[in-house]
């Protein structure tokens, strides 16, 4: 038999490094763990709260520390970035829409999850009294 | 007239223990596209070269290779958005059968598991003519009937490199594309394939599928779509054990 | 040498060659089709064609007028037999494949939609956009998925046809992989393995199409029938010869010389208003524009492009959204491979090469003369194309004859004992050594492009749209010298697998037999009919030619030509009138008291 198909080997571990679309798609599935940091020390901000009112000053002081600011940063450039790339894929998501005779295009939808944001962002932005 | 180096990996199984990169100096024309260029060296140069094409007008298929590490159709790979060296691999996640030839067996075979025909919802015949389909029902499904084959998709999945069973963007699309037609009756029965681990959940939604997808199928869309059915039908089968 | 032994065996699996196998298996499940293809079936050329199919549909349209235009679009070479048959089958079998899921364009209440094509009284082209081909193809090959008696033999690249006491029992072929030999033996063969156009330099053919089942065929005696008559279609762009559809035109589209003018009034086929409107203008038939661009050109109306010479087709008035929903692959295509955006500019169009109306001899059955043998599709001369085939019934035509001749070969296969005669084996060797002896050929500076090159920049000379003696006497010369060349033409890769470059010689070979067939029916044929245009006869001589040519094979020798009767049943020959003097005559023919649609 003269036929031999060659194979190429895959990296395993570093074929994500290849192609900056994979590094990409990488990086927004990492920074979920920033989206998950930020739920946990909001709930340890609950925790503190609830033990008392010196132990949930402390808490918001950290947080307030340059420290606490620095990983308050970091966690929403990648929060954001998360976001944003989320909000790229979601017309593949959505089933087809359709707007008074027209089909919904995935332009449109990716707008609308902009207007979302903006939008909550603003009523918890009122809520707080920032705006 | 613009001279390119063409930088071909050729793997011969009879002489070549592993593939090799040979280089060509091509003249081309302004509006050549990668093939044509191909095709000047299997005329002019080494008639040895070994690659698959046939319309050289992007719909049947053939001519799927990596150009510059991406997955493209090379008729329609203009040469004009290329710098001056090209480097022509075969498409990636297969392989190799000989230079730019892949082997896609294993595509074939997840297709025909698939059962991407029609199982009528009612039978009908023939003597009583077409199904009506409206053109909403139609457009529900005719972007996922476009896929010519090609490969490209499976040669863009990271997934497929690092998961061979997974069944891969095309073959999925056109299961999706089966299920969504009004005419047809058999989802239950292509859920073997569509709706198991190795089938819609081994994709990661990497996406890259639809990026190089030539016909703007975006099996990456049918595919989350399908998640989305595949999770409600289980749920179903759950709450509602009657609505099986 | 491997041996697979099959009830049927089918050669291509394209359009026709898929519906043959799933006729085969739908009707007897117990007989076992091997069906071959040196491409897999979704690469098959079917792929390639973009307007439609023709079937009578709408309440206004008639059998009557797909009869007539059809008849007369073939200038009356047709088998009329074979056409008001074909014309009966063709809505059976488009409604047939919409049950099988072709994802044809509808209307607003969910019916199938149509457009008119050239050459058309009544709108009866069926479509899906502009990739009905496609859809076509790939909904053959998806429904032929799921029968178990169809196996499927992709990428065998067929060589010879096995004829035992004088019935087809067998196919010869290269398992392109592994360079291995497979003999095929069976009770009966199909070929339907598509043209030749790929013998002409511009062609919208794809590069697979190098009629390698008509030079099977014609070398085991077979005739070739009508081979003089090559198809240019009207509208191709310049260079890459890629096809811009009829249905540009359908949907409105114009063509204009390089002032802008409509020049198509000057050539019968006017008046240009109103428009739309069928059978006129634009919508002739595609022999009639493409004869008109040649005399354009002639006359320095043309606009010149990077190769050569080139009328403009104008879409923009048809607007966006009309472009995008009817045809998004044309503007996809102009775009991309012309630069040219059909909703803001003209774009440049030229005649190409597009089909071969003649082909393997075959009844109305899809049989050849040979017991056994069946052939249907492009390769095939039924015939219901004549001497200019009318725009979209080739797509019907494979789906018609491609199931006539699945019928035809499984009834002969139920009727031939099993076994193999000992004969088959033996021929089946002798292939197989022909085909390992092209590896022991010297090198004496023969390619297989030197070769192709000059055969087709002849074939455009001597065989193109006009045609005279001379011009065809130097074409006829140097393919008999060329196929002395190809003798000598090494295989120079000696890899057993994957061999293209021993495909490319055998390929050569083939259109080099198919070229010199058409050359050499078209001298002898001395007058102009359809798509056969001379400059020294140009009158239509039906005393003397209103026959089916025959084109005999004689080994190294050149072909022998004779000719066959067409078969008229109810349209006797008239003049083929288009535009304003159709009109006339119909009115005249009305007033006068007989139907119209009758030709007199």
């Amino acid at each position: 038999m003269s036929r031999r198909p060659y194979v190429r080997e895959v990296p395993r571990f570093t074929w994500w490094l290849k192609k900056k679309f994979y590094t990409e798609y990488m990086m927004r599935e990492a920074t979920c763990i920033a989206v998950a940091l930020y739920s946990a020390l909001l709930i340890i901000g609950l925790i503190r709260l609830s033990e008392g009112q010196a132990e949930y000053t402390a808490y918001l002081e950290a947080m307030r520390s340059p420290l606490g600011l620095i990983l308050q940063l970091i966690i929403l450039a990648f929060a954001v970035y998360h976001t944003i790339t989320w909000f790229k894929l979601a017309p593949k998501g959505m089933p087809p829409m359709r707007f008074k005779d027209e089909k919904v295009q995935p332009k449109a939808i990716v707008a609308a999850h902009y207007a979302g944001w903006v939008g909550v962002s603003l009523v918890i932005l009122l809520f707080v009294g920032l705006v | 007239m613009r001279e390119i180096q063409l930088e071909v990996l050729r793997y011969s199984p009879e002489t070549d223990s592993e593939p090799r990169f040979e280089t060509f100096q091509v003249p081309c024309q302004e509006d050549w596209v990668v093939l044509d260029a191909i095709n000047h060296v299997k005329d002019h140069m080494d008639s040895s070269l070994t690659y698959r094409w046939s319309c050289h007008m992007a719909v049947c298929g053939s001519c799927g290779m990596m150009v510059n590490g991406e997955p493209v159709l090379s008729c329609k790979a203009f040469i004009r958005d290329y710098p001056d060296k090209i480097r022509v691999e075969p498409l990636a996640n297969f392989p190799i059968e000989k230079d730019l030839v892949v082997v896609m067996d294993d595509f074939m075979e997840k297709l025909k598991a698939s059962k991407p025909y029609i199982i009528p919802k009612e039978e009908k015949s023939i003597d009583d003519g077409e199904y009506l389909q409206t053109p909403l029902q139609l457009e529900a499904f005719k972007q996922y009937s476009m896929c010519i084959n090609c490969m490209l998709c499976y040669a863009a999945c990271p997934q497929y490199a690092l998961a061979p069973e997974f069944v891969g963007p095309a073959a999925l699309a056109l299961t999706y594309r089966y299920n969504k037609d009004s005419r047809d009756g058999g989802k239950a029965e292509r859920a073997h394939m569509f709706s198991k681990s190795e089938g819609v959940w081994e994709c990661s939604f990497v996406g890259a599928c639809s990026e190089v997808c030539p016909k703007h199928v975006d099996p990456a869309a049918a595919i989350q779509l399908g998640k989305v059915e595949s999770a409600v039908d289980y749920f179903k089968s759950f709450l509602m054990p009657w609505s099986r | 040498m491997e041996i697979v032994s099959a009830d049927v065996a089918i050669v291509g699996a394209g359009g026709a060659g898929l519906r043959a196998a799933i006729a085969i298996a739908q009707s007897d499940p117990s007989l076992k089709v091997a069906l071959i293809s040196k491409v897999y079936p979704m690469r098959s050329h079917t792929v390639a064609a973009e307007g439609g199919a023709a079937g009578v549909i709408r309440a206004e349209d008639s059998l009557e007028h797909h009869f007539n235009d059809t008849v007369s679009g073939g200038d009356w070479l047709t088998d009329q037999d074979a056409v008001e048959l074909f014309i009966e089958d063709a809505p059976r079998q488009l409604t047939q494949l919409e049950h099988w899921g072709c994802p044809w364009s509808r209307t607003p209440e969910g019916r199938v939609n149509t457009r008119p094509f050239g050459g058309m009284k009544i709108e009866r082209t069926w479509f899906a956009a502009d990739k009905s081909g496609f859809h076509i193809l790939h909904t053959l090959f998806q429904t032929s998925i799921q029968f178990e008696s169809i196996e499927r033999y992709d990428e065998f690249y067929a060589t010879d046809l096995i004829v035992e006491d004088g019935h087809c029992r067998g196919v010869v072929a290269i398992e392109m992989r592994s360079g291995r030999v497979f003999l095929f033996h069976a009770k009966s063969v199909i070929v339907a393995s598509g043209g030749a156009g790929r013998i002409f330099p511009f062609t919208t053919n794809g590069a697979i199409k190098t009629g390698d089942g008509m030079a099977m065929a014609y070398r085991i005696g077979v005739p070739l029938k009508d081979m003089e008559f090559v198809q240019y279609h009207p509208t191709g762009l310049p260079g890459t010869g890629i096809l811009l559809t009829e249905g540009c035109r359908g949907e409105g589209g114009i063509m204009v010389n390089k002032d802008g003018y409509r020049y198509l009034q000057d050539y019968g086929l006017g008046p240009p208003d109103p428009w739309p409107r069928k059978k006129a203008m634009e919508l002739g038939p595609r022999d009639r524009l493409s004869q008109a661009f040649w005399h354009e050109q002639q006359k320095g109306n043309c606009v010149s492009t990077t190769y050569g010479d080139a009328v403009l087709l104008d879409m923009r008035h048809l607007g966006e959204k009309k472009i995008n929903e009817r045809l998004p692959f044309v503007r996809d295509l102009a775009s991309s491979y012309m630069g040219k955006d059909p909703v803001h500019e003209p774009v440049p169009v030229r005649p190409v090469v597009h089909y071969m109306m003649g082909g393997i001899h075959t009844n109305i059955d899809a049989a050849t003369p040979i017991p056994g043998l069946f052939a249907a599709g492009e390769c095939a001369c039924v015939s219901i194309n004549g001497a200019n085939r009318l725009g979209s019934n080739s797509l019907t035509e494979l789906l018609v004859f491609g199931q006539r001749a699945g019928l035809g070969a499984a009834e002969v296969a139920r009727q031939v004992a099993d076994g193999m005669p000992a004969g088959v084996e033996t021929q089946g060797r002798e292939a197989e050594a022909r085909i390992l002896g092209l590896f022991d050929r010297e090198d004496v500076g023969e390619s297989v492009a030197g070769v192709r090159n000059a055969m087709t920049a002849s074939m455009e000379e001597g065989a193109g749209i006009y045609r005279t003696e001379e011009a065809m006497q130097a074409t006829c010369d140097l393919i008999g010298q060329l196929r002395e060349r190809v003798a000598k033409v090494p295989v120079k890769d000696k890899s057993k697998v994957f061999n293209t470059d021993l495909m490319g010689v055998l390929e050569l070979e083939a259109m080099l037999d198919i070229s010199q067939t058409v050359v050499h029916s078209a001298i002898v044929r001395k007058e102009s009919r359809g798509s056969h245009q001379r400059l020294d006869f140009e009158k239509r001589d039906d005393e003397a030619f209103l026959k089916h040519s025959l084109a005999t094979y004689r080994g190294a020798d050149v072909p022998e030509i004779s000719y066959c009767d067409v078969v008229i049943t109810k349209s006797q020959p008239a003049e083929r009138l288009y535009g304003g003097a159709a009109e006339a005559a119909a009115k005249e023919a009305k007033e006068g008291g007989s139907g119209e649609g009758k030709a007199a």
